[in-house]
């Protein structure tokens, strides 16, 4: 691993969860916070938004960050992005009566993998903070007009939210056919090959299906149900892929340093999303890790509760042009002789 | 050559809420709130809200009889002395603050703001969303965005200089003026002539280097990344490179830096409530320590420099006299 390695487990770090999407996905941050911050165990949530609340809320501390008119043309709006994350996030953080838990509203016309990797990288908001998740909206009636004439995403930073999402909430499901709605959702899973895809307005989520998910520090949930047959084809680089590397038994603990440096060196940029737990000879758990673009980290399973542990060593990746079958390949060499 | 022996803490004070921003007008401190009060502390007296804004503080400068205070959503006031003040709005974040003469100064979304009395002009830089601004000398002043740096005279309205760098975070300029400082997102220092258009890079921070700034007689600049705190010896021909002095001491991130104004000292501040005083050209020890409860955010030293001033994540200020001592 290259970077940022951890060997104690953190209790005292404060939950972030990245909500991100089109216009729903505003309505979902506000009514998380609420619902955290008015639940039976009630949380102090704070919400960091370009926009204002649209339902304000004295329990819940909503930082509105405006964007900048002319900054489209002026300047570097991911460097911003990032300043503005560190500087929120301290703001919620570093005072007499801090909050419970975060929720990070990234606009539609913004990079989450700008937030995830400055969440995950910047050593102020690694003393204060985990990423538990990343949630995305679509809209289930404007995703099926796409599909009807083959232009079934909006751009790259819809196609890279949802391919980064731990859990996808299709709105206005209601609104749609069976077969149309069916299409959607194979349409998301597409890009999506691990995150839970739930439509709230067929079968309605729980607060607790949202929060706490860890989705960010172990191994990521990829089965088999998952291995769907694409619905959509195009160019490899134009959908960002998902390579799934597995082997059952230890891995030589050079080797699979290397593997993860090259596979940093060599797709670093393109790297939306690295995660996994390995098994390494002389250690006493499976070292987990994860990522984004050239950034990685890692700590020891031994942070993690007995029953999610495993002995299988599975490394996921998520990028554009990705070449899959070298990456398993290297990554089944690594095996310890 | 002069030594601290001690800091004392003189007064400590509750405020309303975690002050980020210090500055000081004569004995009168003062401090920017995240709930936007604007707090003012005579010598050693409970400390007055002067002013609230509507939205967390986020810029404040202090000099000559002007108090200039930003807030995240764009609210500002100058206030030049008590019952003189004017709020006004600039849409966007405000993101630095400074005085030159009769001039607030503001660092607001692209723009450089400048206010005198009651008039009011901005003037986009061309260096993208603005993150710093620091005086220079007389009316210039020097401004840090995402493109790069720019030098702007705000009396002619006029730029003097404009550099394209990465991501500017802090700016601090050198008290003999020959140079400015500018830490960035990516982990370097660039060192900038006034005027010139080329800068030479200080690297090898562990990441961004948001915390910066000139000892007092020009000798050395002090630059923090993280838990590292260095310091460059400086000549007139520039800063002497390849490796600055590591000062050892902060075990935790540090979060606060401040050079005083008239010896050369420096007092930093970490995440653990660590709170060190050095003088770097002579040891790479600490010469003075303090601990306070929670996170250090804002260090600032007295125009005399005979007075720190010290915030912390509780809300806690804590004023304290600085005793210079020498060498044992």
């Amino acid at each position: 691993m290259t970077n940022g390695d951890r060997t104690s487990p953190r209790t005292d770090l404060v939950r972030v969860t990245v909500v991100a999407g089109g216009p729903e996905s505003t309505l979902l941050a506000t009514r998380l916070a609420t619902g955290l911050s008015t639940c039976s165990t009630p949380e102090r949530v704070g919400v960091i938004a370009e926009v204002h609340s649209p339902q304000p809320n004295a329990s819940v501390s909503w930082i509105t960050v405006a964007a900048i008119e002319g900054e489209r043309t002026e300047g570097c709006p991911c460097c911003r992005s990032r300043l503005d994350v560190i500087s929120s996030i301290r703001l919620l953080l570093e005072r007499p009566h801090p909050v419970d838990r975060i929720v990070v509203l990234v606009e539609s016309s913004r990079d989450v993998s700008t937030v995830t990797q400055t969440v995950l990288s910047d050593p102020d908001l690694q003393r204060l903070v985990e990423l538990d998740a990343v949630i995305v909206t679509v809209d289930a009636v404007a995703l099926a007009t796409r599909l009807a004439v083959e232009m079934p995403f909006a751009g790259a930073l819809e196609l890279q939210r949802l391919a980064v999402a731990d859990r996808i909430l299709v709105s206005r499901a209601d609104e749609l056919t069976d077969d149309a709605l069916g299409r959607v959702m194979r349409s998301v899973r597409t890009v999506n090959r691990f995150g839970i895809i739930a439509a709230p307005a067929i079968l309605p989520l729980d607060i607790g299906a949202l929060v706490d998910l860890h989705a960010w520090h172990g191994a990521p949930m990829v089965g088999p149900a998952n291995a769907s047959e694409p619905l959509l084809v195009a160019p490899d680089d134009e959908l960002p892929m998902t390579v799934r590397c597995e082997v059952e038994g230890a891995l030589d603990s050079n080797a699979i340093d290397e593997w993860f440096d090259c596979l940093i060196a060599q797709h670093g940029v393109r790297l939306l999303r690295l995660q996994g737990a390995v098994v390494v000879v002389g250690e006493d758990h499976r070292v987990c890790c994860h990522g984004v673009r050239s950034y990685a980290s890692s700590h020891s399973e031994v942070e993690h509760l007995p029953q999610h542990r495993s002995t299988q060593s599975l490394v996921v990746v998520v990028g554009y042009r990705l070449d899959a079958q070298s990456l398993r390949s290297s990554f089944l060499a690594a095996l310890h002789d | 050559m002069q030594l601290l022996s001690e800091v004392r803490v003189e007064h400590r004070e509750l405020l309303p809420d975690a002050a980020r921003h210090l500055g000081w007008i004569g004995d009168t401190a003062f401090a920017g709130c995240d709930d936007g009060s604007v707090m003012a502390l005579d010598n050693h007296q409970s400390s007055l809200c002067v002013h609230r804004l509507s939205d967390p503080v986020t810029a404040l400068a202090a000099s000559g009889e002007l108090l200039a205070v930003g807030a995240l959503d764009g609210s500002a006031i100058v206030i030049a002395r008590p019952g003189d003040s004017a709020r006004f709005d600039l849409g966007v974040a405000v993101r630095g603050a400074a005085i030159t003469g009769d001039r607030a100064v503001f660092a607001a979304g692209t723009d450089l703001c400048v206010r005198r009395g009651a008039e009011h002009d901005a003037v986009p830089l061309g260096i993208g969303p603005l993150t710093a601004l620091t005086r220079v000398e007389g009316n210039l002043v020097i401004a840090g965005g995402v493109k790069g740096a720019a030098w702007f005279d705000v009396s002619l309205l006029a730029y003097d200089g404009r550099i394209e760098l990465p991501t500017i975070i802090a700016t601090s300029t050198d008290p003999k003026r020959r140079f400015v400082a500018a830490g960035d997102l990516g982990g370097s220092v660039h060192v900038l002539r006034s005027g010139a258009d080329e800068a030479s890079e200080l690297t090898g921070y562990p990441d961004r280097v948001a915390l910066l700034d000139w000892l007092a007689t020009g000798a050395g600049l002090c630059a923090s990344a993280d838990d590292e705190l260095t310091v460059w010896r400086a000549t007139d021909d520039g800063l002497e490179e390849p490796e600055p002095v590591r000062l050892l001491g902060h075990e935790q991130a540090i979060t606060a830096l401040a050079a005083s104004p008239t010896i050369d000292l420096v007092a930093t501040g970490d995440a653990g409530g660590n709170v060190c005083v050095w003088s770097p050209l002579s040891l790479d020890a600490p010469v003075a320590e303090l601990r306070v409860d929670g996170v250090v955010l804002a260090i600032a030293w007295s125009r005399n420099g005979h007075e720190l001033l010290i915030s912390a994540s509780t809300g806690e200020l804590l004023r304290c006299a600085v005793m210079p001592g020498s060498i044992a």
